[in-house]
């Protein structure tokens, strides 16, 4: 007996026609018929359930795209903006197929960047003590924030979390103390970040002004091994609280 | 619109426009796979962040062979949820606390089904105009093709021709697509 013919089993499939008897006999004994009269059937029902989706769906609000390209920015200035570290590493990001993997790459980039940001501070004679009450918290990791591409030239500065840990009468807690210099004063306000270069999550932990020193409570439960790059932004009174994607500082933490 | 056959090339070389089409074909498929899997707008638009920034730092490994870009981005947006419904621990429960109180919709469908969905529904949206019409007649408005050929105009041999054309193309999609998230292999009919 003859398969059934595709556009019957078509038909079939789509529930408009019946299987008449000598059909009904050869699906039931041909393994090719069958299997493919199933699988159209699945298929239809999933398109039955189409209606409304694909491209008729609700896009997600503005700020997440804001999130990826600020996210995205940052992959991109920090293999960018620093050699690669070594010739093989170089050779590995050019071949696909031996890509050690995002994380890795990342990270080293970052930390690359870091000791870059962190050695410059220190020629510059950037990094100057600090007016801190006696005895100074004990600084958990700081790091040297530079300009990116929003900011003018001079702008940079530093920060440093402070472990509130031992302190007489335990007051105070984490703290990150920012010092900027060269932010331009401008209508809106800037906001400062930490943000998990991982996955691209960021917290905003507080507001400051320009040209001044700014101690920021950290909640107690934020893990800096992750939420590790310091992003200063500029922002604008539009009473969106995402980050605007404009950054003008960044730092990666190290202990 | 569809985005053309080349994107997943280009997001794989790097070509940052191909991040931003990704994203305005696909995030919010992304987003309402993410939200219907963890019911909650927050997080499902972090999920979709994640997502679209894990696809770009991790581009090198996406392979067009395997199967499309967005059952791809698909797939990354769905181990971001379970990281998250995992690292969500408490208010996981707080959440599935709500959902209890909630009426619940017993035909609610799993992530595998919402993916077929959205991949199935991506793939229609790539057939020939005329395909497409007489496609989406049969699916959502439940017409006979001799209904079809009547609202159409088109003979009754180009309507079954269309069926079985779309079909078949939707079909294939959905068995290298889903082959992809390993559920099923391609050609196979889907357990369960």
């Amino acid at each position: 007996m003859p398969h059934v013919e595709p556009d019957r089993l078509v038909l079939l499939a789509l529930g408009e026609a019946v299987t008449d008897e000598s059909e009904r006999t050869h699906v039931d004994h041909c393994p090719a018929c069958q299997a493919d009269l199933t699988s159209l059937r699945e298929v239809v029902g999933i398109g039955r359930e189409t209606q409304g989706l694909a491209h008729r769906l609700p896009p997600p609000p503005p700020r997440v795209w804001r999130q990826v390209a600020t996210a995205v920015e940052a992959d991109t200035r920090s293999t960018a903006a620093v050699p690669p570290p070594t010739r093989s590493y170089a050779g590995r990001r050019g071949r696909p197929q031996a890509y050690p993997g995002w994380a890795g790459a990342w990270r080293t980039a970052l930390v690359a960047v870091a000791a870059a940001a962190v050695g410059v501070a220190a020629t510059l004679g950037v990094v100057r003590a600090l007016d801190q009450p006696a005895p100074q918290p004990p600084v958990a990791a700081s790091a040297a924030l530079a300009a990116m591409a929003g900011a003018p030239g001079g702008a940079r500065g530093e920060a440093r979390v402070l472990s509130g840990a031992g302190e007489v009468g335990g007051a105070g807690g984490t703290q990150l103390h920012l010092h900027l210099t060269g932010l331009p004063l401008r209508p809106g306000y800037y906001e400062v970040w930490l943000i998990n270069p991982d996955d691209g999550r960021m917290i905003s932990v507080g507001t400051v002004g320009t040209g001044t020193d700014a101690l920021l409570p950290l909640p107690a439960t934020v893990d800096l091994r992750e939420y590790r790059v310091v992003d200063v932004s500029a922002e604008e009174y539009d009473g969106e609280p995402a980050h605007s994607g404009r950054s003008m500082l960044r730092g990666t933490l190290t202990s | 619109m569809a985005p053309d056959d080349q994107l997943g090339d280009r997001f794989r070389s790097g070509e940052e426009a191909a991040l931003r089409e990704a994203y305005d074909h696909y995030a919010r498929m992304v987003l309402h796979l993410a939200r219907a899997s963890l019911g909650n707008v927050a997080d499902a638009e972090d999920v979709t962040q994640a997502t679209y920034v894990a696809a770009w730092l991790g581009r090198d490994t996406y392979d067009p062979d395997r199967g499309s870009l967005l059952a791809w981005l698909l797939g990354i947006a769905r181990r971001k949820v379970v990281d998250r419904l995992r690292e969500g621990g408490r208010q996981d429960r707080v959440a599935e606390a709500v959902r209890q109180i909630l009426p619940a919709d017993a035909a609610e469908p799993g992530p595998d089904r919402i993916v077929d969905r959205l991949v199935v529904a991506d793939e229609l949206g790539r057939l020939p105009g005329e395909q497409r019409r007489v496609i989406e007649l049969a699916f959502y408005d439940d017409l006979t093709h001799q209904q079809i050929a009547a609202v159409t105009r088109l003979p009754l041999g180009t309507v079954k021709s269309h069926l079985r054309r779309g079909l078949a193309q939707l079909r294939q999609r959905w068995e290298v697509d889903g082959a992809t998230r390993g559920a099923r292999p391609a050609g196979a009919p889907r357990p369960g």
